[in-house]
């Protein structure tokens, strides 16, 4: 039997048909207390239709993004809208509501408060022994809109949008920019579909990548390449040695133009410092000197407004230190190159130089928008994102499709690898993040570019929005960062 | 013989420990230069040269005339490399903590090539 939902929005009665009812069961946090994985689970059916069903409990940072689940045995229905699909959930949404309204929907239909949102929002859930909350939740919230005592009341969704673009298998592995939720949650990402709505960049705006080489000839690379320069061993280029592939996977971050490997601003221009070389072993050696020269370089001759710093660890040296200060205090005729460095990967505190002041230190999330640490779902666990005192944002580090050295020597056979991962991975998103804000207004200084990449990042993990020692301000969000650069 | 030392860095005092027989990969970098292991058990080690910051012209020439055994092989607005006539890495690394001491500098650094951790996860 078909359900029908309506409800008010915009104005006007909405009328949705629940097109099927899929089997499954939900759990939800409020009735566990497991601490047990949380996934959601989303696979087509041959009817076209898409199931979502809760597989194990949620963690509280799902609860806070979604806020939409609740503790009934129904099962999950899916509701075509268009392009999207709408799975309509037992709690309404509604605005502006007053105390005394609330008690009302309260007596009426035993709505509960379940979360309290930013700029009036509440959250109501209907009683977990209600025989069809669906249909409670569609009923409180026409009630409450026609007793005109609210500014709005509707049944809370969640949505599944249908993404256009390249094909399914393509987009998948480019989690970081677009998360589809397989695995993961779904728009766990730096939101790069919406921000390139806005600018893919600017060439002018340049990158600097300060690693062990960058393949400067990568067909996805050389189009961007604006400088470069050898402070190992004097080269020309900056072309790595050996099998040091990690340089050329964080330049690809930034701004690969391969349209199926695409860097978060594929229109940056690139200016390419090698600063270390591979032991032999697992170690990089470099030299504190020389990576002090290459800072000053990158702003001063490579012309850089940012620079991207996947290294760290050892001790602290006053010469990169000042270099750094430079580069902000003097690049760009004077407004400052954003500096960007990684937090490290020992998931302790986080390493020099990442732990000075005034720049932007970058942490590692998950296609869970989890912190990475040895035990997050991902399953890599032999590493997490170092925390703590100077961390500023995450971005995506885990199983990142890149670019990549020729060869077996790389990480693949491929000039693409799927798997970089590691701080060093999260931080050129977010170097390219601030090329992106720097596009749309580029008269901003570095400290205006820092901070509105900290206060437009969504908050992932416990607390309520403020900086935590686990996540800093919340991963980034690449569109959110442009939409308030604009407004500034 | 112990020899250990330290270095300045971001106003403290970094304790390194001399390393009598470094073997690897630095230790091949580095030809005769000694070897320390740090506080953090990184390995670096120092070259004989010395780097001094500073934005007053009027310090750097302060420093510049306090030299002994030393010398300047490159001048800038801001900065000096110094070379202790010695060539030895201890030298230059006792250097830089007098000048550090002594003046007021953004930095009086010693030349350090050092290991750390590949920052390679994948």
């Amino acid at each position: 039997m078909a359900t029908v939902l309506e409800y008010y929005s915009e104005g006007r009665k909405q009328r949705l048909t629940v097109q099927g009812v899929m089997s499954g069961r939900q759990r939800t946090a409020r009735t566990t207390g497991d601490p047990g994985p949380l996934r959601f689970g989303s696979k087509p059916q041959s009817d076209g239709q898409q199931v979502m069903r809760l597989l194990a409990a949620q963690p509280r940072s799902v609860l806070a993004r979604f806020a939409v689940v609740s503790d009934s045995t129904t099962m999950i229905q899916p509701v075509d809208a268009g392009r999207t699909a709408l799975i309509p959930t037992e709690t309404v949404v509604v605005l502006g509501a007053k105390k005394a309204e609330l008690a009302w929907a309260r007596r009426e239909y035993g709505l509960t408060v379940v979360q309290e949102g930013s700029d009036g929002k509440v959250l109501l859930s209907v009683p977990g022994d209600a025989t069809d909350g669906l249909a409670v939740a569609a009923q409180a919230a026409r009630a409450l809109v026609e007793r005109g005592n609210v500014e709005g009341a509707h049944p809370n969704f969640l949505r599944l949008v249908q993404r256009p673009g390249p094909s399914v298998a393509e987009a998948k592995q480019q989690w970081g920019l677009d998360n589809d939720g397989d695995p993961g949650v779904i728009g766990a990402d730096v939101a790069a579909e919406a921000a390139w709505t806005i600018t893919t960049g600017k060439t002018a705006v340049r990158v600097a990548v300060l690693d062990e080489g960058v393949d400067t000839a990568h067909p996805s690379l050389a189009p961007a390449v604006k400088a470069e320069r050898d402070f190992v061993d004097g080269n020309p280029t900056a072309m790595p040695d050996g099998d040091d592939a990690h340089g050329t996977a964080c330049a690809g971050i930034v701004c690969s133009r391969d349209p199926k490997v695409r860097g978060l601003a594929p229109r940056a221009g690139l200016v390419a410092a090698r600063i270390a070389k591979g032991d032999g072993g697992d170690g990089w050696i470099f030299d504190d000197f020389n990576t002090a020269d290459a800072i000053d370089w990158c702003w001063r001759e490579g012309k850089a407004d940012v620079l991207s710093n996947s290294w760290g660890g050892g001790l602290p040296a006053d010469v990169i230190t000042a270099a750094f200060r430079r580069a902000r205090n003097r690049g760009r005729d004077g407004k400052g190159a954003v500096v960007v460095v990684a937090a490290g990967n020992a998931q302790g505190d986080v390493s020099y130089p990442g732990n000075l002041p005034q720049i932007l230190t970058v942490g590692a999330s998950n296609q869970w928008d989890e912190r990475k640490t040895i035990r997050s779902q991902d399953g890599e666990n032999w590493w997490g994102s170092n925390f703590g005192k100077g961390l500023d944002v995450m971005a995506p580090g885990v199983r990142i499709l890149t670019t990549d050295i020729k060869g077996a020597r790389g990480y693949s056979r491929k000039n693409t690898t799927p798997r970089f991962n590691g701080t060093s991975s999260a931080t050129p998103f977010v170097a390219a993040a601030c090329a992106l804000v720097m596009s749309v207004r580029p008269d901003l200084t570095e400290a205006q570019v820092r901070k509105v990449i900290c206060d437009t990042a969504d908050h992932i993990g416990r607390g309520k929005g403020e900086w935590t020692k686990f996540v800093g301000h919340g991963r980034l969000n690449t569109f959110e960062a442009l939409r308030a650069a604009r407004r500034l | 013989m112990t020899e250990d030392s330290y270095y300045w860095a971001g106003g403290r005092k970094v304790h390194l420990r001399r390393v009598a027989d470094p073997g690897g990969p630095l230790a091949r970098d580095a030809g005769e230069a000694p070897v320390y292991r740090a506080e953090d058990g990184s390995l670096v080690a120092v070259l004989p040269e010395v780097r001094v910051e500073s934005e007053d012209p009027s310090v750097l020439e302060e420093v510049t005339s306090s030299l002994r055994d030393a010398r300047v092989t490159l001048r800038t607005e801001e900065r000096l490399v110094i070379v202790p006539d010695s060539g030895r890495g201890e030298d230059a690394l006792a250097l830089a903590n007098r000048l550090a001491e002594s003046f007021d500098l953004a930095v009086a650094q010693a030349r350090f090539r050092r290991v750390v951790p590949r920052p390679d996860t994948s």
